[in-house]
């Protein structure tokens, strides 16, 4: 074309103005201002399709618009029209008759009538489509950007959230939480190759399937996910039928749940897929081509991700056992003996790792049972909770499970036991002996020293897998058999030195009426060991008696020999006829000379029964403590000089005496007595003074462990040793104790003790010694009976030849009851003695010295014949 | 934010709805301005607002818009306010009210809906369907105003055009595409039909006869749902009566304040 254009106003091409409306290359109308079409021109019309007839007067600008269109023109378009009175280039889409759609821009001018009110709106139309494609190019490429930004900001989230995963189900939730949110997948699941390489299991999932195919499968199997790790290839299945062609299987899981697409990206370590992630989509999804490389990096990051948190887990695993054998043999090794032990054990068993369990030993060749423990069924629960915290520590143990004996099934009951001890491996059984659901009983040998020496017996879950469990079960027993057989060997020292140690406590008892001695010895509240502490009491010559008490630093059975040792020392240098003081030096010397019981602590000495005089020397220990009959009490602080041999070269000791009056008692004790965690040596011996004094009265033999208990803690951490001794005869047989007929021994043995000292007939003695019993016994019942905190006393005296006896308790008395015994009772005692006669009271508070005391009394005397026995 | 009319009237705000500022209420609200301290404002993303107050995270759901309602009213220490919120403010308003219903004397719901999408589960009527709104969610993309301005002159050639004409045009609904995309998500996605309920102001409902974006059906859900709500419909169509029909809908919101109650 060579032509000029024509220019001008005139010519062929000139247009009327209608002309030119219906026919620009534009598009017009106009609408009133609710958007209703009142005028549209040809061009317009042609574009849509319509005719004329359809439109003006009947619809609305807007509902020519796409649905996103009139959303917009109501809340752009139409505001700005009416702010600003006119738009300008705004990109809609017009429908089509036929429904397809014109891309347009539009530009829009409000007409106001003279009120300034919109009269009509004129819309001109520009056809984009050209544009609208360029613009969704540049959209396209935006988005394209933002997604391959996002693409990026999602790999590397996921890369560092890998880094912080620590298992393998970790990692798998990363990958599902991830990966789904990245490509708008519905559905995503994680399997994992299983430790026999042939088994795909899902390890976790979110929006998928439950179909059993999908949780675990074989590796061969024709499913998409094995495949993936078959071939370490990413397998997309884009549509249901394209599932279909190569998964029919797969193909029917994915159409029932109402997914479109499918993908599988494997996740490998260097050319080996371990594992796979699985997507699925349904419409809204966005995976497209270039998510592929994006998916193939994760699924090599996940992969080896997975590989480090599974060698992760398995080093937790073993920590986990490890602390667990720690703790265990910690708490075994709290308690020393083996039935402590193998209490302790099966406590310790049972929840934690097993739903019962029992230590039986060979004990003469016969298998004993020691411990047991068991789950009550309605813990069960709770149990099996347990077990699955536990699980991870019982998990790893592969390694044995090949030289696992086969489980008998069914086989006679306890022959697994059998079996184990025999053969000395693990034995198993399947059982339901407590009914709550399978269980198999696992029968580990216990060895020591290379024997077998019993076996342990665990009943566990059944549904789990214990042949994998057996290498920690394995290590359990080896290392329960270790802490056992020590145990034994605890026990056997233990008994050694106990065994010693009580025969060096032992003396010959002391026959003379004009002392009475008693010893007590409370070992440590641990039990652990024996300790060095010991008492000996011994005469030297026919009017005196030696007393000792010491203290051997250190304990076990190298105590106990220092101990001995000390002790016939000190038995060897007394019968010398040394003074206290002088015989200390020379066991300064021993100690000094043999190197045994180095800075042991001893109180020594010397009592004559004819005067009460007391010599006595303290060599670092406590000081004896006097308690008189009228209630004064003091403790011997004379005579006092360092332990023994504490020091190098010879050192002089003191020596002090004092005077015992007939009828007060002496008390030499050791440290164990006064020393307390919670209270200091002074408040201790403070407190002991005022114990034992309220204790004058006691039966002596049953007044030292009464005062251990009231002055000693349960767990005491020391041993205690106590000797009390009783000078002279009492003018006054004078006693006080609790209403206990445990009591009643101890008051018999004072007693005859104090009887002994007079001219009887070995026949009035015993009368007055049943007499005493039987009136006793009457009284402590009714202290029980009608008062909480009964005491009864005991008063017995002599005058003018005649025994009076008295026993008062704070009950009411009780009629005789000829139905019981005791009712007889007081028959026995008005035919042995001369007068009984008895004072009926009641309950009373107080039972003090001399005052009013109410209750019962009875006063009983009967002449005497003053005839020595025969 | 802008503040008019009688200092010592009864407070009234106005919330502009997704689309275009606080300029939506240039024919309503100064009716009020004689017997009402007014407050008008733009939402984070709109007209003069600080668009650096803006955070994908923090403007996740709807309830931070009702927070900033909040703020202005703790601010401003406004008690016994009459609300009156457009389209999506209806709701942010309604949340607003649920969580402090002392501050709220009136809420005046132009146009309201709780749920755009269509619920067939329950036979909801929203008025779409999803794909509609996806479509619509395109066509912001394609449409929103702030990034068309910077597009525009590469598309057209038009580089002669001055940016300045350029900017004044449109600037009334001018905002960020980060915001308006974010806002028109949550505007057509969001469903708060269960708030409706907990709502206890005096609650106006002001429905357009014909409505594409709130249906009537909407209108009257909303009525039914709060209680002891009133229900006017206007003979203004369209979504806009605030700018179609001011007169209509100034008269409708007086009559109710009149009302008493």
């Amino acid at each position: 074309m060579t032509a000029e254009p024509a220019r001008g106003a005139s010519g062929p091409l000139e247009e009327s103005a209608e002309e030119l409306y219906e026919n620009a290359p534009c598009g017009y109308l106009s609408t009133d201002p609710d958007g209703v079409i009142v005028k549209i021109n040809r061009t317009l019309l042609d574009w849509l399709g319509y005719d004329r007839a359809d439109l003006v007067g009947r619809r609305t600008y807007q509902s020519l618009l796409s649905v996103g269109g009139r959303i917009y023109y109501e809340t752009h378009y139409g505001p700005l029209l009416r702010m600003q009175g006119e738009v300008r280039e705004i990109a809609l889409e017009l429908l089509r008759r036929d429904g397809s759609r014109i891309p347009a821009l539009v530009n829009s001018v409000a007409r106001a009538d003279a009120a300034g009110a919109i009269a009509g709106i004129r819309t001109m139309v520009f056809e984009a489509s050209s544009r609208r494609t360029y613009e969704r190019e540049l959209l396209a490429a935006q988005r394209f950007a933002e997604r391959s930004a996002q693409r990026l900001s999602v790999l590397h989230g996921l890369v560092s959230d890998f880094a912080a995963a620590l298992t393998p189900e970790d990692v798998g939730e990363v990958l599902v939480r991830g990966v789904r949110q990245a490509v708008r997948a519905v559905g995503g699941a994680v399997w994992l190759l299983a430790d026999d390489d042939a088994t795909l299991v899902r390890v976790n999932h979110a929006g998928a399937a439950h179909h059993p195919l999908l949780l675990r499968a074989p590796l061969d199997a024709d499913l998409p996910h094995a495949a993936a790790v078959r071939g370490n290839e990413l397998i997309q299945l884009a549509s249901v039928e394209a599932a279909r062609r190569r998964f029919p299987g797969f193909a029917e899981i994915l159409a029932d749940i109402g997914r479109d697409r499918a993908l599988f990206v494997p996740l490998a370590v260097g050319e080996r897929a371990i594992g796979v992630v699985g997507l699925s989509f349904d419409d809204t999804g966005e995976v497209d081509d270039d998510d592929l490389p994006m998916l193939r990096t994760l699924g090599h990051q996940a992969g080896q991700a997975l590989e480090r948190a599974q060698l992760h887990a398995e080093a937790v695993v073993r920590r986990r056992q490890a602390e667990f054998f720690a703790a265990l043999s910690r708490h075994l090794d709290e308690a020393p003996g083996l039935r402590q032990r193998a209490d302790r054990l099966v406590a310790r068993l049972v929840p934690e790792i097993a739903r019962w369990a029992r230590v039986e030993v060979l004990v003469d060749r016969r298998l004993t049972r020691l411990a047991s423990a068991s789950l009550p069924v309605a813990d069960e629960a709770s149990a099996a909770s347990a077990a699955s915290a536990a699980s991870a520590a019982s998990a790893a143990s592969a390694a044995s499970a090949e030289d696992a004996p086969d489980a008998s099934a069914g086989a006679v009951p306890g022959q697994h036991v059998a079996t184990a001890l025999a053969t000395g491996a693990p034995q198993v059984a399947t059982t339901d002996v407590d009914g709550t659901g399978p269980a198999v009983e696992v029968a580990l040998p216990l060895r020591a020293s290379g024997r077998v020496t019993g076996v342990l017996v665990m009943g566990l879950d059944g549904s789990r897998d214990v042949r994998g469990r057996l290498g920690f079960l394995g290590e359990l027993a080896e290392s329960a058999g270790l802490a056992l057989e020590n145990g034994r060997l605890y026990d056997q020292e233990r008994e050694n030195a106990h065994t010693l140690q009580r025969g060096l406590l032992a003396g010959e008892p002391l026959h003379d009426p004009r002392v009475a001695v008693t010893t007590f010895y409370r070992a440590a509240g641990d039990g652990l060991e024996v300790g060095g502490d010991w008492y000996d009491a011994f005469p030297i010559g026919p009017h005196k008696v030696a007393l000792v008490v010491g203290d051997v630093v250190g304990r076990g059975i190298r105590a106990a020999s220092a101990m001995g040792q000390l002790r016939s020392a000190i038995r060897a240098l007394a019968a010398t006829g040394l003074n206290p003081a002088a015989l200390l030096e020379r066991l300064d010397r021993f100690v000094d000379r043999f190197d045994v019981g180095r800075v042991s602590t001893v109180v020594y000495g010397e009592l004559d029964l004819t005067s009460g005089h007391l010599r006595f020397a303290c060599a670092g220990h406590l000081p004896p403590l006097v308690l008189e009959p009228d209630g004064d009490r003091r403790f011997l602080w004379g005579g006092r000089s360092g332990a023994l041999a504490a020091h190098a070269g010879i050192r002089s000791r003191a020596e002090d005496a004092v005077r015992l009056r007939p009828g007060s008692r002496l008390l030499l004790y050791t440290d164990g007595l006064v020393e307390r965690r919670d209270a200091g040596l002074e408040e201790q011996m403070t407190r002991l003074a005022r114990e034992a004094g309220r204790r004058r009265r006691a039966p002596l033999t049953a007044m030292l462990p009464d005062l251990v208990d009231a002055l000693v803690e349960a767990d005491q951490y020391d041993d205690v040793c106590l000797l009390c001794v009783r000078f002279g005869v009492e003018p006054r047989f004078e006693r006080e104790l609790p209403a206990d007929v445990a009591q009643l021994k101890s008051l018999r043995d004072d007693f005859r003790s104090w009887l002994s000292a007079m001219p009887l007939t070995a026949d009035e003695r015993d009368a007055l010694l049943l007499v005493c019993s039987e009136a006793t016994a009457n009284a402590i019942e009714h202290g029980y009976r009608a008062c909480d905190d009964g005491v009864v006393s005991v008063r017995a005296e002599v005058v003018d030849r005649v025994l009076e006896l008295t026993v008062r308790d704070r009950g009411s008395w009780r009629r005789p009851n000829p139905e019981t015994d005791r009712g007889r009772g007081l028959e026995l005692i008005r035919s042995l003695m001369d007068r009984v006669s008895i004072e009926p009271g009641d309950c009373a508070t107080g039972l003090g010295d001399g005052a009013t005391e109410p209750g019962t009394v009875v006063t009983m005397r009967r002449r005497l014949t003053w005839k020595a026995a025969a | 934010m802008t503040e008019t009319g009688r200092a010592d009237g009864s407070p009234m705000m106005f919330a502009h709805g997704y689309g275009c500022d606080q300029n939506m209420w240039r024919f309503v609200a100064p009716e009020f301005t004689d017997t009402h301290r007014v407050v008008l404002f733009d939402h984070v993303g709109y007209g003069r607002s600080d668009l650096a107050a803006y955070s994908t995270d923090r403007y996740a759901s709807l309830d931070a818009y009702a927070s900033d309602v909040l703020d202005i009213v703790h601010e401003l220490d406004l008690w016994d306010v009459t609300f009156v919120g457009h389209s999506v403010s209806s709701m942010i308003g309604v949340l607003a009210a649920l969580r402090e219903p002392d501050r709220f004397a009136n809420l005046v719901l132009v146009g309201p809906s709780p749920r755009y999408i269509d619920d067939p589960a329950d036979g909801y009527v929203g008025g779409f369907t999803r794909a509609e709104i996806d479509e619509l969610l395109d066509s912001v993309d394609s449409n929103y105003l702030g990034w068309s301005r910077a597009i525009a002159p590469v598309i057209m050639a038009n580089a002669d055009r001055p940016e300045l004409a350029e900017e004044l045009t449109n600037s009334f609904c001018r905002t960020d595409p980060v915001v308006a995309r974010q806002f028109a998500q949550l505007t057509f996605t969001s469903d708060n039909r269960a708030d409706l309920a907990k709502v206890a102001v005096p609650t106006l409902i002001l429905q357009c006869s014909d409505d594409v974006i709130a249906p009537m059906s909407v209108g009257e859900y909303v009525h039914g749902q709060i209680p002891g709500s009133e229900l006017v419909v206007l003979n203004a169509t369209g979504h806009c009566p605030n700018l179609s029909a001011p007169v209509e809908t100034v008269a409708a919101i007086k009559a109710y304040l009149r009302a008493p109650r």
